[in-house]
């Protein structure tokens, strides 16, 4: 029995570790909270949902355009406000308070335009669980677990090992002076963006199947933001380890003691690491000594 | 190889440069000399683009040059910028990488890095470690290593004495001739100016955005208004 959670706490974890990781290389590069990031997840679960439905794609193609269309809308998120604000030298406080309005204007957008219910995927995988010796897993967590591992894999490796993430290192540490050593800084905020928004739709796709598809659907991004805190702001990695905990958490006190206890001892979990441990699990806070 | 005609350059309504023109030849070490707000590292932020002048231009090896930084350096002028600006969370090494960001030839490329590594070994010692941990000094010369991997034609230094000890500066110093020798022009600002004209070939005297003289190191050297303008 307690296997089978965590089994359950690592897949829901993995769902919020495909939100967190955007998140946070937003955050690193361009040290504002992203608060429009769940709502592009919550679009990506409307593509996604509505091509199966409406327009009858078969599932594949209906999962290819639910990614790539948050992808975009993440960028067109950069393009149309963040972008302007930072050429304008305003403070990134405006960054944040430009977010909070496309979050609530995507909200809003969705309850008129696909209306304030609850929709149901339909049934794309068998329902039923997988018997592992006496451990019973449900099928879709274990599908969900494996795309969100190797989603945060490939993300890793191209933070680690790519030219690519070597150059969103070197902007998030110093805009200007990547862009006097030749990187098009502005062109790496744009793929980062996309790169975060993909990474979303998948998370909204997963959340939606494992629950269902509604306009508030985005709100789950504050326990993406929750998870960047407990891990370390910033930090992708951290993100990754912030999110598997607190998906443990919550399965595990909705198990064992209250599932109406499960949100208040995440926040409760917040305030605790801001207070005792601001830097977060892994955050690294790098001094410059000179 | 470097021709500035006429650069007028302003942040809002301040006029920061008010008709500069300055030359720098082939195998030249050329240093812009002046006090404090004379407008010395708005020229050299409007050589690499990023400030935007208002009139005049900028031409390197007869073409005019991009006014979008990351542009800039793939003509063969990299500017090594004021305070070092080192990427702290990176190492040393992908420090130096990212110097060679825009370039393809990767056997030149590792060439150059031990080069570098020739020139300051200090840095070859403290590669893993993150840029940020480095000493100031260390840092300045992580920061001209930097520089020297984009394999520049032209490298323009904004005050690398800036805050560093004595002995240090001559260091730097030294080794901006080496790589001078080696075939890279050098365009550099400093308010050491003393130090500047030792190394230079020649100089240019700047005050409040134009070019009051230029010349020898030898001439500028006894020079009253050279004096005037440091010593006040």
């Amino acid at each position: 029995m307690l296997l089978q959670q965590l089994i359950n706490g690592i897949s829901v974890g993995g769902i919020y570790a495909l939100l967190a990781t955007g998140y946070a290389l937003i955050y690193s590069l361009l040290g504002f909270s992203n608060w429009a990031h769940g709502e592009v997840a919550m679009l990506g679960a409307y593509i996604g949902i509505l091509s199966v439905t409406a327009l009858q794609m078969p599932f594949i193609f209906a999962v290819i355009l639910a990614v790539v269309g948050a992808g975009f809308i993440s960028v067109f998120n950069e393009k149309i406000a963040y972008k302007r604000i930072r050429d304008n030298n305003s403070p990134t406080m405006f960054l944040m308070i430009a977010a909070m309005g496309l979050s609530t204007t995507f909200q809003n957008l969705a309850i008129v335009v696909f209306g304030p219910k609850f929709k149901m995927y339909p049934q794309i995988l068998p329902v039923g669980a997988v018997k592992i010796g006496s451990l019973s897993v449900g099928l879709l967590d274990l599908v969900s677990l494996g795309i969100a591992i190797v989603a945060i894999i490939g993300l890793e490796y191209l933070i680690t090992k790519t030219k690519f993430g070597l150059a969103v290192k070197a902007a998030s540490s110093n805009m200007g002076t990547a862009s006097l050593l030749g990187i098009n800084v502005d062109k790496y905020i744009m793929l980062v963006f996309f790169l975060a928004g993909t990474l979303a739709g998948i998370s909204g796709i997963l959340y939606g199947m494992k629950y269902t598809v509604y306009p508030q659907l985005g709100n789950v991004a504050l326990k993406a933001f929750i998870a960047s805190v407990f891990g370390g702001l910033g930090s992708v990695q951290g993100a990754i380890v912030g999110a598997m905990s607190i998906g443990l958490l919550e399965t595990l006190v909705s198990a064992y003691i209250h599932s109406g206890l499960r949100d208040l001892i995440t926040f409760i979990l917040l305030i605790a690491i801001l207070l005792v441990r601001p830097t977060g699990l892994m955050g690294k806070d790098i001094q410059d000594k000179a | 190889m470097l021709k500035i005609e006429n650069l007028h350059a302003a942040y809002g309504g301040i006029k920061a440069l008010r008709g500069v023109s300055i030359e720098v030849n082939e195998g030249e070490i050329v240093a812009v000399l002046g006090s404090n707000g004379a407008g010395k590292s708005t020229l050299l932020k409007t050589i690499s683009g990023v400030m935007k002048q208002t009139e005049g231009s900028v031409q390197f090896d007869g073409e005019e040059m991009p006014r979008v930084p990351y542009q800039v350096v793939g003509k063969g002028i990299v500017h090594v910028p004021e305070g070092r600006q080192i990427f702290s969370n990176l190492t040393v090494y992908e420090n130096l990488m990212i110097g060679s960001f825009l370039r393809k030839d990767k056997a030149q490329i590792e060439k150059d890095l031990i080069e570098v590594y020739e020139l300051f070994p200090r840095l070859l010692e403290r590669k893993d470690q993150y840029g940020g941990h480095l000493s100031g000094g260390e840092q300045q010369m992580l920061a001209v290593g930097r520089g020297l991997m984009a394999n520049p034609k032209l490298m323009i230094l904004d005050e690398p004495s800036l805050g560093l000890a004595p002995l240090i500066v001559n260091q730097i110093f030294e080794i901006v001739k080496e790589i001078n020798k080696r075939g890279t022009a050098i365009l550099i600002v400093e308010q050491n100016a003393m130090k500047a004209l030792k190394i230079c070939d020649r100089a240019y005297l700047m005050s409040t955005g134009v070019i009051e003289k230029s010349g020898k190191p030898e001439d500028l050297r006894n020079d009253p208004e050279l004096m005037k303008a440091y010593l006040g």
